[in-house]
């Protein structure tokens, strides 16, 4: 029992360990710790079983009707950029002519620069 | 354009996603010249991506639903104001997690976690291929799996989520969470280790 005086491992350790987050020097005292303590390699085990079963849960689809919803609602409400110096300017999107925003940007700057 | 600085150990990181971030790009250069089917493309490529991130941290189809909704009029609308310091998945799961938490936020915490068994998982019951003992198995090792997820504390669920389920690197959670690598490891190990116990029955 007392035959292994190192500590038992934290969870954090174990946990980057299994990340590959450990940098060499701490890898190798993990691994070298691991064969000796049965404890420990139980709790990696464990750890490594519970990530297993959180990704076996079922990757899901959203609802292909979900974008018609999206696009429907987008229509109406004009994109905001962030409070640039042109985002005035861009208004006009909340109308469905895109196009007329693009125009208005077009006609500032033509006119900014003549 | 300009010389490209050099990458510390958070971005080298990042950029290894480099591919990914070209298409990005292209996709929010697209939107402000007004191409509207780059909306639209944008929303097939992150929308799995938001959906199934709402779905573990909310744990109901219908907030998962609600939540893609509302994220994508939120990146639909500032697009335009978006700036290339994070990538564009990183900014995307940030308005994600946002949403997460004011849903969250407006709830108690789930006294009776399993109730929400019902709310998904009944189609995969009709799956012919495994036998019904394995899948009854793995059904309720779902059932668990989720009653775990939902009992635990709501940052450590973002961790484990971020993490084992969209895969995402220390770095990107960081990024996402606004937190420091340190607190990433340490969050990530104690929702796994609660994960375990709830599993192994502890």
């Amino acid at each position: 029992m007392s035959r292994a005086p190192a500590p038992h491992l934290e969870t954090e350790i174990l946990s980057a360990y299994l990340d590959g987050q450990l940098s060499a020097a701490e890898r190798g005292r993990v691994e070298s710790h691991l064969q000796g303590c049965a404890d420990c390699a139980r709790r990696l085990a464990g750890l490594r079983s519970a990530i297993a079963s959180l990704q076996s849960l079922d990757r899901v689809e959203p609802p292909a009707e979900l974008f018609a919803e999206v696009r429907r609602r987008a229509a109406q409400v004009a994109p905001e950029s962030a409070g640039g110096p042109l985002a005035w300017i861009a208004w006009p999107a909340r109308h469905p002519g895109f196009a007329g925003a693009s125009l208005a940007v077009l006609a500032t700057v033509v006119a900014l620069v003549y | 354009m300009e010389g490209r600085r050099l990458p510390g150990p958070v971005e080298a990181i990042l950029l290894e996603t480099a591919g990914a971030a070209d298409v990005d790009y292209d996709l929010v250069e697209r939107h402000r010249r007004g191409d509207p089917r780059a909306f639209e493309d944008l929303y097939h490529r992150f929308s799995a991506m938001i959906y199934n991130l709402a779905l573990r941290l909310c744990g109901s189809p219908e907030d998962a639903a609600d939540v893609t909704q509302e994220v994508f009029l939120r990146v639909y609308r500032h697009l335009d104001g978006f700036r290339a310091r994070s990538s564009l998945k990183t900014w995307i799961y940030q308005i994600g997690l946002n949403h997460c938490r004011s849903r969250y936020a407006r709830r108690p915490p789930p006294a009776r976690p399993l109730a929400e068994d019902g709310a998904e998982g009944v189609a995969p019951l009709r799956d012919p291929a495994p036998g019904p003992e394995a899948l009854a198995q793995a059904s309720e090792t779902a059932a668990r799996v989720r009653a775990a997820l939902a009992g635990m504390d709501e940052t450590f669920r973002e961790a484990v989520v971020l993490r084992d389920l969209e895969g995402l690197e220390y770095a990107e959670i960081a990024a996402v969470l606004g937190v420091r690598l340190g607190t990433v490891r340490s969050r990530i190990a104690r929702g796994r280790e609660r994960l375990r116990q709830a599993l192994e029955g502890a």
